[in-house]
């Protein structure tokens, strides 16, 4: 069978991220751009700077990923692209880049939900067996998927308020660790002790998560101990946080893959880089005997590798654009 | 000689096909938020109209600000792509310019409403050269400057802001008197706001 290129483009938040891949399967060449030097500095991702930065780049980005890689544009399959969600400014540097070389070379446009994208970082090197559980942590989204085949998507639980990695920042600026919160806090918790008590929240027989109030009781008993005069153990107090949230989120996972009966789980989003809560994932599975795959720490982050390995489904399955794709800043996969 | 010309820097998107001195197709609607699902179909259905290729393009001429942020990176962004694709050079043309070249008179001043009392505006002569340079001005300011003028001035906008002329293409004009010396590539274009993040601004005073 003839092997099928995708080249895939990524531009949701703050990286400009160009990829060929093969077969949706095999990277051939990523190059992501990062911006996030620029937005520390400013303690969050601020979608004006980024897009600008964008615009500045893309072409460059694209040439460096074509250059390296040593294919030709006339190789390449189609194109893939994020079309939401994310930042609507960012969203359309890509979304016009991508739709340009698609139309000036004739390559079929391919758009991708960046969370579908996000999932299918755990095809790359090694592909998925079904029926799967997938569990998308990240900025943005907190949510339990069921698959029983390629690009079949059934929510069967998620977040009802926060999202698990904007609580991260959220606890992170109020223990003042700065930004980028969730590797911060990761990394804190690790030398720390269980020593604060925090509630484990949506106790319940749901799927569902909720973060809010986990993210109001870190602030209260900040205030609270900074009232009393005592000082905070930043450490303890993230490994107290990052305790709760593994609990929740193991629990809940835990539940639906014996209650579905699924043997597979892949956990997919930015905070799938979470060192806790890769080893919290690790020790149940040999528990409960469930096979579960992380992507490479590369892939966690946003890239366009997940792209264009999810666009390759999409292609085969004949999904196509036109020039008339718009970005959608919030767009559901289900 | 093939020119794409490329407009979406305000509120309005303005396409046109130049082939040496002469327009061969031109293409001009006001918009709703629609330029990013319009724009490139507006391109190619004019492409094979004239049964021109896409890739007999030559030059883009883009329109890079300052006006709508959003705008000017959809725009610059297909040129810089389209550009890339074709080994191509970008002539960037200032949206003043533009706006100006809609209209005739011994002084022109072109102004973008940038809100909270502050427009884009440039000063042109009656050949459509720069008098003040492209900037972010305060209405009264700008009003100071055009004051100074020793004769009848034209105020054109998009869309007749502030009492101005509403702005309607003569793409002829455009080409007649277009600085061609300004080139880009694909890599060094990018839109000229004319302002800085707020963000920045707040941090680096």
């Amino acid at each position: 069978m003839k092997d099928v290129y995708i080249l895939g483009i990524e531009s949701s938040c703050d990286e400009t991220s160009v990829s060929i891949v093969k077969n949706g399967c095999d990277e051939i060449n990523t190059v992501i751009l990062s911006q996030i030097d620029i937005h520390t500095l400013y303690g969050g991702v601020v979608p004006e700077i980024a897009s600008r930065n964008h615009v500045k780049d893309i072409t460059f980005v694209i040439d460096k990923c074509l250059r390296d890689s040593g294919i030709e544009m006339d190789m390449i399959d189609a194109v893939a692209v994020t079309y939401g969600p994310g930042l609507i400014g960012s969203l359309l540097v890509g979304l016009e880049a991508a739709k340009t070389i698609a139309y000036v070379y004739d390559k079929p446009l391919i758009p991708v939900h960046h969370i579908a994208g996000h999932i299918y970082a755990n095809n790359i090197g090694h592909e998925l067996k079904f029926p799967l559980l997938s569990l998308v942590i990240s900025g943005g989204h907190t949510e339990l998927i069921k698959m029983d085949d390629h690009l079949s998507f059934l929510k069967i639980g998620g977040t009802l308020d926060d999202a698990v990695g904007e609580c991260y920042d959220k606890v992170a600026r109020v223990v003042g660790i700065g930004y980028p919160g969730g590797p911060l806090v990761d990394k804190l918790a690790h030398t720390g002790n269980v020593s604060y008590h925090l509630p484990i929240p949506m106790n319940d027989d749901s799927y569902n998560f909720s973060f809010s109030g986990l993210k109001s009781a870190v602030i209260n008993l900040v205030h609270n101990e900074e009232q009393r005069g005592n000082v905070i153990n930043k450490e303890d107090l993230c490994a107290s946080f990052q305790d709760v949230v593994v609990k929740s989120l193991v629990g809940k996972t835990v539940k639906a893959l014996k209650e579905y009966n699924i043997n597979n789980l892949i956990v997919a989003g930015g905070v799938a880089a979470n060192k806790g809560i890769r080893d919290a994932f690790e020790k149940e599975s040999l528990i409960n005997e469930f096979s579960f795959s992380f992507p490479d720490m590369k892939y966690c982050t946003d890239n366009a590798t997940m792209i264009a390995a999810c666009g390759y489904f999409l292609y085969k399955k004949g999904v196509r654009a036109g020039l008339d794709l718009n970005a959608k800043s919030s767009e559901k996969l289900f | 000689m093939i020119s794409l010309f490329l407009n979406t820097s305000v509120d309005f998107l303005s396409v046109a096909i130049v082939k040496d001195d002469v327009v061969l197709d031109s293409f001009y609607t006001k918009l709703n938020n629609d330029l990013s699902k319009i724009t490139l179909s507006v391109i190619d259905d004019m492409l094979n109209r004239l049964s021109i290729s896409k890739r007999d393009i030559d030059k883009i001429v883009c329109v890079n600000g300052p006006g709508s942020f959003t705008g000017l990176r959809i725009g610059v962004t297909i040129a810089k792509v389209w550009a890339y694709s074709l080994n191509i050079d970008i002539i960037g043309v200032s949206s003043l310019y533009v706006l100006a070249t809609g209209v005739e008179g011994d002084y022109i001043v072109p102004i973008i409403d940038a809100r909270r009392g502050y427009v884009y505006a440039g000063i042109y002569d009656g050949n459509y050269n720069v008098i003040m340079n492209d900037c972010y001005i305060s209405l009264e300011e700008l009003s100071n400057k055009v004051s100074e003028l020793s004769s009848d001035v034209v105020y054109v906008s998009s869309n007749g802001f502030n009492g101005s002329v509403v702005y309607s293409p003569n793409i002829e004009r455009i080409f007649k008197y277009i600085d061609m010396s300004n080139v880009s590539n694909c890599f060094s274009f990018v839109p000229n706001y004319l302002k800085r993040v707020e963000a920045e601004e707040k941090l680096n005073g």
